[in-house]
């Protein structure tokens, strides 16, 4: 992906996110999970839950960049409809590739997967 | 434009109508240079004289006083590195936190040169304190810098009451008017003013051109020129003139004369009707008061939203709305807008600041669409971050 492809891609999911989180409903998720980065004045939280057919439902809140936001919306992306296993498996370098990010917008990325792991950790407890 | 909704006046007006034919048939019916004597250039150089008969008119300055620049910026470098170079060492100037980095940045830059810069302080209303101006003129600066209208917020200097409080000790005062020109009275005949930063693009101009007023009677101050090199412009500032780009400046000069104040009210007439559009949201912080900012401008700091994600918003959304943010925008690396910062504003609230501008073209229809789009985005952006 070009970057002028990567920065629509990008814009396009902070325009429209699809999994953001209804703010009315929140307390119907079972678990969430959140993470910051201070030094980019970002936050980002992951609601989980898992269907009866056993595959999960995500959806997040973001206060950053449109790239935070876009990052929030990929990985609801990535692990909605799959297994909890699936949780275990995605990597920085997933979102990094598939929203090519620049070096200086990694730390999106690393707030979604943190924000994902604590989810799931709070999904199991 | 391109933009649905444009009120990025302060950035750069629209071209103002005429102005491109009146270039387009400068620069093809007059390709002369104007320095040369033959007809061709007495043609190109009878453009410039009649522009700056237009521009100089509109500050009240005669012709023979206005030097063309490449803009405010070059202006405003022309003005106070050439005041320090000509007083040399021991050179000493006056300014203000809040001035665009046209000033500020060329400032910072001759302080490290062994000028010496008062920096004045704003208060919470983006105010001088005449008092300390005044405690900073008793010190006996070279110059005075000040921008008559801040290009972020739009508060409006007291440039009258500065300009009689420098000459009465002596001091003499450049304005930076690049926000100012054809939205304020400015007559530099009745206000003792050295040396004006002016701008074309601003009123309706092209990009590209500029001037800097120097004034040739008391109170003067002396100017070393910043380009060298073939003595145009009465040895001030070298270069072949721009025919077709100060004919311009010009054409839009005088329309500025025309309709430019008497416009004012309109644009404050449309800024309230944004405001009061905008304001049910709550958490809005206005930044300037309504009665000392120029009618075009309106500051909006926004709290509960991310300013870089506020700017793209508003920006890329449907209707776009092109409106500018004060300075880059991570609150937390302290990259927001200095001027807002400076009258109290936090980082972050200083980071999701908007600037709207208006100007010809905008009018009730867009605004109240601008007013729905700001807030239907800030709701989104608010909703997205409630939960995080």
């Amino acid at each position: 992906m070009n970057r002028g492809a990567a920065d629509d891609a990008i814009r396009a999911r902070f325009l429209r996110p699809t999994y953001a989180v209804d703010a009315d409903a929140v307390d119907a998720w079972p678990a969430s999970g959140a993470a910051d980065t201070p030094g980019e004045d970002a936050r980002c939280r992951v609601f989980l839950a898992v269907g009866n057919d056993g595959r999960l439902k995500a959806a997040f809140a973001a206060f950053g960049p449109p790239v935070v936001i876009a990052c929030a919306d990929w990985i609801c992306e990535r692990v909605t409809a799959q297994t909890v296993e699936i949780t275990h498996t995605v990597t920085l370098a997933d979102v990094e590739k598939a929203l090519a990010l620049t070096p200086t917008q990694r730390y999106a990325g690393l707030l979604a997967i943190d924000a994902l792991s604590n989810a799931v950790i709070n999904l199991g407890q | 434009m391109s933009a649905s909704i444009y009120l990025d006046h302060a950035a750069t007006a629209p071209l103002a109508p005429g102005v491109a034919e009146v270039m387009h048939d400068v620069l093809v019916g007059a390709p002369g240079n104007p320095l040369s004597q033959h007809a061709e250039g007495r043609a190109a150089c009878a453009h410039i004289d009649a522009a700056a008969e237009k521009v100089a008119g509109l500050i009240g300055a005669e012709p023979r006083e206005i030097v063309w620049t490449s803009g405010a910026t070059e202006s405003s470098n022309l003005a106070l590195r050439g005041v320090a170079e000509f007083i040399g060492a021991g050179a000493r100037i006056v300014s203000v936190v809040t001035e665009h980095p046209a000033t500020r940045d060329t400032l910072s830059a001759l302080a490290k040169q062994g000028v010496t810069v008062d920096w004045l302080e704003v208060d919470a209303h983006g105010a001088i304190d005449h008092d300390a101006l005044a405690a900073a003129v008793a010190q006996g600066p070279d110059l005075v810098s000040i921008m008559q209208v801040n290009n972020e917020t739009g508060v409006i200097h007291d440039v009258p009451a500065i300009a009689e409080q420098c000459a009465a000790a002596g001091v003499a005062l450049h304005v930076d008017a690049a926000q100012s020109l054809g939205r304020l009275p400015i007559d530099v005949s009745a206000t003792p003013i050295a040396l004006m930063s002016l701008s074309a693009h601003k009123i309706g101009g092209p990009k590209g051109i500029g001037a800097l007023y120097v004034r040739r009677r008391a109170p003067k101050i002396g100017v070393a020129a910043q380009i060298i090199g073939g003595g145009q412009q009465r040895g001030l500032r070298a270069g072949t003139l721009p025919t077709h780009q100060i004919a311009g400046f010009g054409a839009a000069a005088a329309q500025a004369a025309r309709h430019g104040i008497a416009s004012q009210p309109e644009w404050a007439r449309l800024r309230e009707r944004l405001w009061q559009g905008m304001a049910p949201l709550g958490g809005l912080l206005r930044n300037g008061r309504p009665e000392t900012a120029a009618a075009p401008f309106l500051s909006v700091s926004v709290t509960g939203v991310h300013g870089a994600a506020l700017i793209t918003g508003l920006n890329e959304g449907e209707p776009a709305l092109a409106v500018s943010t004060g300075a880059a925008c991570s609150a937390a690396k302290g990259e927001s807008s200095h001027v807002v910062r400076a009258m109290g504003r936090s980082p972050r609230e200083a980071a999701a600041t908007i600037r709207f501008s208006l100007g010809p073209g905008v009018d009730e229809v867009a605004i109240d669409a601008a007013a729905q789009r700001f807030r239907d985005e800030v709701r989104r952006l608010r909703t997205l971050a409630e939960a995080a």
